[in-house]
């Protein structure tokens, strides 16, 4: 997200970019590079880390986040993030594109097609259209039992099914650390996870 | 900010699910040690000395881009020292009047040390898009093509630090 007259790093910030950023550089590539599963990306995605900070676009507040490796981490993350969104509109609109102009044999949406495929035989063992739906009752009451309504998990979870799902953006809207609302994100899905898992089982 | 429609309960939870999984990405990558890391870079393939030149030769480019103090203070420079020429061109009151604003803005009268020449420089700018493109050899002929025309330019620190992360990624 662009920022106009956005503030310069402060002095600490560009210290420590400086300090860690030779420390860190592998770390993120790793994990750019686990979450997109190409290099060329993550390193697409690991620079404009660097410059969001550099830059100041992307500011650093260390009373609310103290650790910088997680702070560069989760802006990182953030970028993946946008990248996902924006790959998902660029497939969308190719497959309008399809749909717009009859099958033009667009080779990415084949791909995928293709992809599937082999995977048809597993159909015989999904859930069937009624036990999806009382798959997502369970969700909904388990949402309704363990969460307060008025607690950050539903807030969390209003902001995911609003689209908002980068992490940074939330804890702003939320004002929490952003390690926190990591802890939550995870937290909620374990939960999530176990009465799925429990579902299945029983 | 544009409107969206709400997600469904499964595209929520994917989401979630999906951020989720980024939360314990990141806490498994920081808790490792450095030859870990590197140790699991090389068994996905990737040449740590390539990837490291090209990061250093973007990292310089973006050093250089966001450097507003010295840009500043060139430009300051420059102009200052076009105003004290003009003053000294015309002198008498004309003279007197750009001394007078050059003190009131506190800028000190500068020494002008004159820009690098602008094929070197354009020489230099191709050879850190050569690096930055993995062109290590081409990135090199530029920078040495450019020291040819200002010897000065290629003491720059981005420079030299471009120039160690080609020759190793070369040497590699």
């Amino acid at each position: 997200m662009e920022r106009q007259n956005q503030p310069p790093p402060t002095a600490k910030t560009l210290a420590i970019l400086d300090r860690e950023w030779p420390r860190l550089r592998h770390r993120l590539i790793g994990l750019g590079l686990k979450r997109t599963q190409n290099l060329a990306v993550a390193e697409d995605l690991v620079s404009d880390t660097y410059e969001g900070i550099r830059s100041g676009r992307r500011q650093w507040d260390s009373e609310r986040d103290p650790d910088f490796a997680r702070f560069a981490g989760s802006v990182l993350l953030s970028n993946i993030d946008n990248w996902r969104k924006e790959a998902h509109n660029r497939l969308r609109d190719r497959k309008y594109d399809v749909y717009a102009h009859g099958a033009d044999q667009d080779p990415e949406i084949k791909d995928r097609h293709e992809d599937r495929r082999p995977k048809l035989a597993a159909v015989e063992t999904a859930p069937s259209p009624e036990e999806i739906v009382m798959m997502r009752e369970l969700i909904e009451r388990a949402f309704a039992m363990v969460f307060d309504p008025r607690g950050v998990e539903y807030a969390l979870l209003s902001l995911f099914k609003r689209g908002v799902s980068d992490t940074i953006e939330q804890a702003r809207i939320l004002g929490m650390p952003v390690d926190e609302v990591r802890e939550t994100i995870q937290r909620v899905d374990r939960i999530i996870n176990n009465v799925i898992n429990h579902r299945m089982i029983s | 900010m544009k409107t969206q429609k709400p997600l469904t309960l499964e595209q929520t939870l994917d989401a979630l699910h999906q951020s989720a999984e980024d939360s314990a990405a990141l806490d498994e990558v920081l808790a490792m040690k450095s030859e870990e890391v590197d140790a699991e870079l090389a068994k996905a393939g990737v040449d740590i000395d390539a990837l490291d030149a090209r990061l250093a030769v973007r990292e310089a480019e973006i050093r250089r881009a966001h450097a507003p103090v010295a840009k500043r203070r060139m430009v300051s420079a420059r102009l200052a020292a076009s105003l004290v020429a003009a003053a000294t061109a015309i002198g008498g009151i004309g003279g007197s009047l750009v001394e007078g604003l050059l003190t009131a803005s506190r800028l000190p009268l500068p020494t002008y040390s004159a820009p690098p020449p602008t094929a070197a420089a354009e020489l230099r700018s191709k050879g850190f898009e050569a690096c930055g493109r993995g062109r290590f050899r081409d990135c090199l002929d530029d920078f040495n093509k450019a020291k040819a025309l200002d010897p000065d330019g290629d003491a720059d620190v981005e420079v030299q630090s471009a120039r160690a992360a080609a020759e190793s990624a070369l040497h590699h």
